[in-house]
């Protein structure tokens, strides 16, 4: 087998592993193979020695897929040997706070006392998955994340869109379920999937996306683009973004106000509630299926509109917009 | 030998190589093969798994030979895991050999 089949048969097998990863590897066998060649070595005797490019393949596949999880701690962990693992021991069933001050990719977990656990990250960072799912239901805590320079990861880079920003994701448990949570987070993607209880939420992010929030919920983000979807309760949105997209699920109000770009809000069937929403720049989308009752929206085209649809029930609607163009539309989504 | 028994102690020795100097992936092969016989593509994925696990990380150096290569090099964590699975393998064989040797 000379150099060029062994690669194109290593590269058709390696499937489980992503884009970047496999460009890295065929990358490490070119490498090999130039070394080789350099010492003088035939590309047979290189490819022979080695070995079944489809075995190789799959030893990376297999571990790609085993240890992903493991590698949220690892990077987490690194430098220190209190693990996370570690502190789901320590913190289950009791009434703790948690700071978390990540500042770069080297961690430290400094237990300062047993009310209080904290863990910073020394050093720059390219990416961290860092996945809390740790804690009970009874827990009340704080999470606050900061990046080591907050000029870096706020605003100054915000707009400048997600890809020049390196990522923090911040992945939080698949239910929190506290009494009250605040939570504040300087990070490039946040990532949530579900908050139950009283939220208030204070994010600067690149990206933010949450996929649950129930009872009373207040989220104030400067972000190059929000997605909340599934929100239950009342809701109180603020946000300088790019976009924001938000998912009303079974809402009683709404208050949505955003500086910049375009805000998408989707409300369900059958709803009664009063809806606010305000945007200086950019189009306010609301798709209600609601509207499909009354024809009197078709064809509105108008600057500012305030409290100008009240149909059957309690429903309430204001909305504001003082530029560009919105739409109020009765198509489901 | 035995495939499973030689994977096994594969990490014990890219570490412990590790320990000594930065290698890049075709130098650290030439130097286990010189004392064992591996299929010489496995190290690849061993590599990439210590690099996940953040025992080692890599940096890019010029080489006289054609374009620059990737080297590894031992973080922390590595230094620590290499001399604990150093002590550990050194317990291990002792009492293998002793065993062996029926004392």
């Amino acid at each position: 087998m000379n150099r060029k089949m062994f690669m194109d048969k290593l590269s058709s097998n390696l499937n489980n592993v992503s884009e970047d990863d496999k460009r890295s590897i065929l990358s490490d066998f070119q490498e090999h193979f130039n070394a080789g060649l350099a010492s003088g070595r035939t590309e047979e005797d290189i490819a022979s020695a080695l070995g079944d490019p489809e075995e190789i393949a799959k030893e990376f596949s297999y571990k790609e897929s085993s240890t992903s999880k493991e590698q949220a701690y690892a990077s987490f962990d690194e430098k220190t040997n209190d693990s996370f693992v570690n502190s789901r021991k320590l913190y289950t069933n009791t009434n703790k706070n948690l700071n978390v001050d990540i500042t770069t990719i080297e961690t430290r977990i400094i237990y300062t006392d047993n009310d209080y656990i904290e863990a910073k990250i020394l050093r720059d960072f390219h990416k961290i998955n860092f996945n809390i799912a740790l804690f009970e239901d009874e827990m009340s805590y704080n999470l606050i994340v900061k990046p080591f320079n907050t000029f870096d990861f706020g605003f100054s880079k915000i707009f400048s869109g997600i890809n020049n920003c390196p990522i923090l994701e911040l992945y939080l448990p698949i239910k929190v379920k506290f009494p009250k949570t605040t939570i504040k987070v300087n990070a490039a993607k946040l990532v949530s999937p579900s908050f139950e209880g009283d939220v208030y939420l204070i994010a600067n992010a690149c990206k933010v996306k949450i996929d649950h929030l129930s009872n009373i919920s207040t989220v104030k983000a400067n972000a190059s683009s929000v997605q909340i979807s599934g929100i239950v309760g009342d809701f109180n949105g603020e946000f300088n973004a790019g976009d924001a997209d938000i998912y009303l699920k079974d809402f009683r109000n709404a208050y949505i106000s955003l500086n910049a770009g375009n805000l998408d809000v989707f409300i369900p069937e059958n709803t009664s509630y009063d809806l606010k929403s305000d945007t200086s720049v950019g189009a306010i989308n609301i798709f209600d299926p609601n509207f499909k009752r009354t024809r009197e929206i078709d064809n509105f085209v108008m600057r500012k509109i305030e409290g100008y649809a009240i149909l059957e029930g309690q429903r309430n609607i204001i909305v504001k917009s003082t530029a560009s163009n919105m739409k109020l539309s009765a198509r489901p989504y | 030998m035995d495939i499973q028994f030689k994977k096994g102690v594969l990490d014990l020795c890219v570490l412990n190589l590790l320990k000594k100097s930065d290698c890049y992936g075709y130098e650290l092969v030439n130097k286990i093969s010189n004392y064992i016989i591996i299929s010489e593509g496995t190290i690849y994925p061993l590599l990439k798994k210590i690099t996940t696990d953040g025992l080692v990380k890599t940096y890019l150096k010029e080489s006289n030979e054609g374009p620059p290569r990737k080297y590894y090099t031992l973080t922390e964590r590595g230094h620590e895991a290499a001399s604990k699975m150093e002590k550990d393998w050194i317990d291990f064989s002792n009492k293998v050999n002793d065993l062996l040797r029926g004392e």
